[in-house]
């Protein structure tokens, strides 16, 4: 489904991404862990063509991702879950939830997916007048999370969903993207909380300043002694 | 007490002409964080737009009004096209300063153009005037206000309610976050040129139906003040643009008629350093805690 190939990111003289390789099949949730300026956001961020790719080239499907203008790459069934977040504040729950479909023409499936959207976040429903900027922490990642599945997406792209929020909601939060995953859409997680990321992920890529370590299934790395040593606490 | 209230019935008028220009300023300040110090010569050329349609080409006053709105319209989104937007990762003061720029090629051009010396806008509605008790309305005072506060409505409306509205507070708000949703930005852009100027333009044909002259120089003083209405509201707040607009408007009317008519155009500079004193963010201004 998503293909990256000898992807090189710089940031002026600093190297974020030096040649990564790794791939996405339909139906998978494929995590990315990695510490601190590890390269984990710029690569979500190169997908969506949000910084410049220097070198390599990302395929969704057939399509060359690298000419793409970024307003272009949501069309193609691609959404983001930035990290922080990042919903319009100033903004209506609502028209939040609109603005994911922004790219929607057909009302039903917009009223079919908002319904979805409830459905896994009922808590949304219920404040949906509400301005975005008035939300809690954990009601906003539901928000951004649900804002990204009004676009109809087949690939999530999902920027550290688990940050700054507590325990019990990050499971919570996990077990939606399950259940978005068991309803047919793949998922490229970046994760800190790599406890949580091998939990939920079929396979996992390590990286490790901008370049990929190790990777395979997520049981077979969560053996692995220097993952264990390094991410999992021993 | 009459004359209080005749004072106030004028400096709605005038001030619903600020009102109009400062939508522009806070639209444009809204989305791209500029001051478009051009946005007064935008009013001027709207003004002119007007001249020749409802002078030389002799439309009705309405379609005269819509044809300078388009054209200011137009104006606009080539001037954002051509002079903005290669500057748009560019330190924010290279912008101001294009700002300053377009403005003095605008006037500049104008002279060249039309000349210098100021022209009796067409008057295409007979003057009429009306009194209640002791005060006088004209007519054309009238139709200032009602143009203005539809276009105001018509404005609220297409912001609030309407998908590009939402995608141009989006846009406002968070760029970035705006392309992932798949919106084109530069298109959201060149829009709120376009509303803007065509907002000023109509205030520039207004102006010329209410003090019957225009020149090339008209839009430096306007605009400085509507820049100000601006401010006073609360920058990149719509509803605050209309409000600064009126406070202006009637502050300075009032002003002239009971304290002194040389110290008008003083009287927006007051309030500007007031404001910046006592409340920089404006009067509907606030800072929105952010959550991380």
């Amino acid at each position: 489904m998503l293909s990256v190939n000898n992807l090189h990111v710089y940031y002026g003289g600093i190297k974020a991404l030096q040649g990564i390789n790794f791939e996405v099949k339909e139906k998978e949730i494929v995590a990315l862990i990695g510490a601190n300026g590890a390269g984990k956001t710029t690569t979500l961020k190169a997908i969506s063509r949000l910084v410049t790719l220097t070198t390599g080239d990302i395929f969704f499907y057939e399509i060359n991702l690298k000419k793409l203008p970024p307003h272009k790459v949501s069309a193609l069934g691609i959404a983001h879950v930035p990290e922080g977040r990042r919903v319009f504040a100033n903004l209506t729950v609502l028209e939040n939830l609109e603005l994911g479909a922004y790219l929607c023409k057909d009302k039903k499936k917009i009223k079919t997916n908002l319904e979805f959207v409830f459905s896994l976040f009922p808590r949304l429903r219920e404040r949906c007048k509400q301005l975005a900027g008035t939300l809690s922490g954990g009601e906003q990642q539901m928000l951004a999370i649900g804002r990204a599945l009004m676009s109809d997406a087949r690939l999530l792209l999902l920027d550290e969903p688990s940050m700054g929020l507590a325990p019990l909601l990050v499971q919570e939060i996990f077990r939606v993207l399950r259940k978005i995953n068991e309803e047919g859409k793949t998922l490229l997680l970046v994760e800190q909380n790599a406890n949580m990321a091998f939990s939920i992920s079929h396979r996992v890529y390590v990286l490790e300043t901008g370049k990929i370590l190790m990777s395979g299934p997520s049981q077979e790395i969560a053996r692995n002694e220097q993952v264990r040593k390094a991410y999992l606490g021993g | 007490m009459e004359n209080v209230i005749q004072q106030i019935l004028n400096g709605i008028s005038l001030g619903s002409i600020y009102a109009l220009i400062a939508l522009g300023y806070t639209m444009v300040y809204g989305i791209l964080r500029l001051i478009n110090f051009a946005h007064g010569d935008i009013y001027m050329m709207g003004a002119f737009l007007g001249y020749f349609a409802l002078g030389l080409w002799n439309f009705s006053f309405p379609i005269g009004l819509l044809f300078a709105m388009g054209g200011a319209a137009v104006l606009g989104i080539i001037i954002e096209r051509f002079a903005y937007r290669p500057l748009r990762l560019a330190p924010r003061i290279s912008l101001l300063i294009t700002a300053i720029g377009v403005s003095f090629l605008l006037e500049n051009l104008m002279v060249l153009w039309v000349g210098a010396s100021p022209r009796p806008f067409p008057q295409k509605i007979p003057l009429q005037i009306y009194f209640i008790g002791d005060i006088v309305v004209t007519n054309r005072q009238i139709i200032i206000v009602l143009v203005s506060i539809t276009l105001m409505f018509l404005l609220q409306f297409i912001v609030l309610k309407t998908k590009v509205g939402k995608a141009m507070r989006a846009v406002s708000f968070d760029k970035e976050t705006a392309l992932m949703m798949g919106i084109d930005i530069d298109k959201v852009i060149s829009l709120t040129f376009a509303i803007g100027s065509s907002l000023a333009a109509a205030a520039g044909v207004l102006v010329g139906l209410y003090f019957n002259k225009i020149d090339p120089y008209m839009g430096v003083m306007p605009g400085l003040k509507a820049f100000v209405a601006a401010v006073l509201g609360g920058i990149g707040i719509i509803p605050g643009a209309m409000l600064g607009g009126f406070i202006l408007g009637i502050a300075e009317v009032l002003v002239s008629a009971f304290i002194s008519s040389t110290v008008r155009d003083a009287v927006a500079f007051v309030i500007l350093i007031l404001i910046l004193l006592i409340r920089p963010s404006g009067i509907l201004g606030k800072y929105m805690r952010e959550k991380v």
